[in-house]
């Protein structure tokens, strides 16, 4: 079991001169902490005009930067959308090598579509064809990558042959991943012999059931690239603290509040009906469930809030299901202070890893 | 904290519906109805001065026009012109009901009493022909809405996600509440297509000259057999509605 950080940037109203500096900065200091405790990488999400949930539009910069203040630690996209008004694959594939040379070759490569009609409407995209790009774009670049020159003739996209420069450190290219918000993507990213990035907090009997599928699928599959990356890993929150009761109570409001901007997004499917988005999300699904109550003041299953000895247990869940890595979201709109999530990511990193690091 | 409405609450009661009982709303079966819904970008910040504080704007903000024929309902068939503006009660999106028209005067005045809808007797109309559907509505014979959806091609049921309503009424003791008015669809057929939205009254419909058109989203049009629930919510329109809703009636068990 693998570990990472996972970054919305989410920024709170009322927004000054320097509070998205703020948050930026915070989470920086964050991932040095995390690289200093033995994370095993930082992944920071594409999205656009989403109001203090997240204000994280251009993560590629903010991965240079956390590459620039760590030695260890691998730097995620997570993802970077490939729809063609967001963003050009030629684009996507040069700016991606550079992050991964100025890393020394720490670059995950994730790959998603959106979600929101508040990010496809605000581009012009059409939501109908997202996949149909996505799925164009993942085949295309990691051959920008590969030949030394690379031409092509799309649906979405076309060039006249040209040496798409840099190449990636990393050879044959970084591992490439697949975000995982609606069910069902788990097989679109087995059959491309992609990862798994996803967002689960279903049940872990669901969750058994398609990491079994996903396994057994991507062993016949066609890879997008020029090899397998067989991991699939889900997303948490993560607030460990000596008291269990404070850990507890602090988890919860973060993700309830994390719920709250989630829920205040229009999702693709709300205002838009289409094949393209079969349901709202199972970010959104996932969210909510995430921070429902339970019984007893229990924190809620699979969630890795609480004491050392609770998370532990959550994450032998996460384990025995077979899922790789889990990344953790830290705070959400700051309610958090800093010196609190800096402590809770040492806790981890002395009181939990060590149960895992014996087992990987 | 996401943005809320601005909504002068006093002025807005002045002309609410009147709901006697909310816990005594009738429950109306409404086979195959015609249902045409669009969604439109509308501008932002003069939206939230019709919102009531106790939602959110929805980001970005958008006006979900909705209109039905219902051939066969307990008091007759009748036609049923909304404009509403989608919401965010708490994290639920909805649509807050602005102003309605409806062609029967009976019912007119019982979606008024039991569910609060802000509607007044007129013109309403749906028509559907091979290669179109058209609503409309009409008060005192002024146009208020025109709207259209043509080419239109099949989509699943399953794709379409009709919201939930809230009404801004008035109660005994005059108390205000939105209400929360959730149809069941049980949906027969689906087509989505390109969408004409005219407002040729920007006074009228609730929506006091604040609503003005950007983008158009889509529309879709169904065929559908629905209801009118009894009242299972009421929110306190002057708080968050995390914070000021009530459940009215046990919820349904599966």
């Amino acid at each position: 079991m693998r570990f990472g950080v996972f970054y919305e940037l989410s920024v709170p109203r009322p927004w000054t001169a320097e509070s998205e500096r703020q948050v930026y900065l915070n989470a920086l200091e964050q991932v040095r902490v995390a690289d200093e405790v033995g994370f095993h990488s930082v992944w920071a999400v594409e999205h656009h005009f989403l109001e203090e949930y997240s204000h994280s539009s251009a993560p590629e910069l903010f991965l240079t930067a956390c590459a620039m203040q760590t030695k260890q630690i691998r730097v995620g996209h997570g993802i970077v959308i490939c729809v063609p008004e967001f963003n050009h694959p030629i684009k996507i594939a040069e700016r991606a090598a550079v992050l991964d040379i100025l890393s020394g070759g720490r670059l995950e490569f994730g790959t998603g579509r959106s979600a929101t009609w508040t990010e496809l409407g605000g581009f012009r995209a059409n939501p109908d064809t997202t996949k149909n790009s996505w799925d164009e774009f993942v085949h295309a670049i990691p051959q920008m990558w590969m030949q030394e020159r690379f031409g092509f003739e799309g649906q979405y996209f076309s060039m006249p042959t040209r040496a798409v420069l840099p190449k990636p450190y990393q050879k044959p290219h970084p591992p490439m991943w697949v975000a995982v918000s609606t069910p069902g993507t788990e097989m679109d990213a087995a059959d491309r012999g992609m990862g798994a990035l996803g967002v689960n907090f279903t049940t872990f009997k669901a969750q058994e059931e398609r990491v079994q599928e996903y396994r057994r699928r991507i062993k016949n599959c066609t890879p997008a690239g020029a090899f397998v990356n067989d991991k699939l890993a889900a997303a948490n929150f993560l607030f460990c603290h000596e008291d269990s009761a404070q850990g507890v109570d602090i988890g919860r409001r973060m993700i309830a509040n994390f719920q709250y901007l989630a829920g205040q997004l229009d999702m693709a499917k709300e205002a838009y009906p289409t094949k393209g988005y079969p349901s709202p999300g199972l970010l959104a699904n996932a969210r909510r469930a995430a921070s429902a109550p339970s019984d007893a003041g229990e924190p809620p299953e699979g969630i890795a809030i609480g004491n050392p000895e609770q998370i532990v247990r959550e994450l032998k869940k996460w384990e025995s299901v077979g899922v790789d890595q889990i990344n953790f979201l830290l705070n959400a709109s700051e309610l958090i202070p800093q010196e609190q999530v800096l402590e809770s990511l040492r806790l981890f990193g002395s009181e939990v890893m060590p149960h895992f690091t014996e087992a990987a | 904290m996401p943005r809320s409405g601005t909504l002068d609450l006093a002025t807005a009661l002045a002309n609410a519906p009147v709901v006697g009982d909310l816990t005594a709303t009738p429950h109306w079966e409404m086979p195959d109805a015609t249902l045409m819904q669009i969604n439109w970008e509308v501008a932002d910040e003069a939206s939230l001065r019709v919102t009531p504080a106790a939602l959110h704007p929805s980001i970005p903000t958008y006006l979900s026009f909705f209109a039905g024929f219902y051939p066969d309902s307990p008091v007759g068939p009748f036609t049923l012109v909304q404009m509403r503006l989608v919401v965010r009660a708490g994290i639920r999106p909805r649509g807050y009901c602005l102003g309605a028209v409806c062609d029967s005067e009976e019912a007119t005045a019982a979606l008024r009493a039991n569910w609060g809808y802000p509607a007044v007797w007129g013109e309403a109309t749906v028509s559907v022909r091979h290669d179109r559907i058209r609503a409309s509505a009409a008060i005192d014979g002024r146009d208020v809405v025109v709207a259209t959806l043509t080419h239109p091609e099949t989509i699943g049921g399953a794709d379409l996600m009709p919201f939930d309503n809230l009404h801004l009424v008035r109660l005994p003791g005059d108390e205000a509440a939105l209400v929360q008015v959730d149809p069941e669809y049980s949906i027969h057929a689906a087509d989505r297509g390109t969408p004409s939205l005219s407002l040729p009254d920007p006074q009228a419909l609730g929506m006091r000259g604040a609503i003005q058109l950007d983008r158009a989203i889509t529309g879709f049009t169904f065929k559908a057999d629905t209801d009118l629930a009894p009242v299972r919510f009421a929110i306190d329109p002057s708080r968050p509605a995390v914070q000021g809703t009530r459940r009215l009636t046990a919820p349904a068990t599966a």
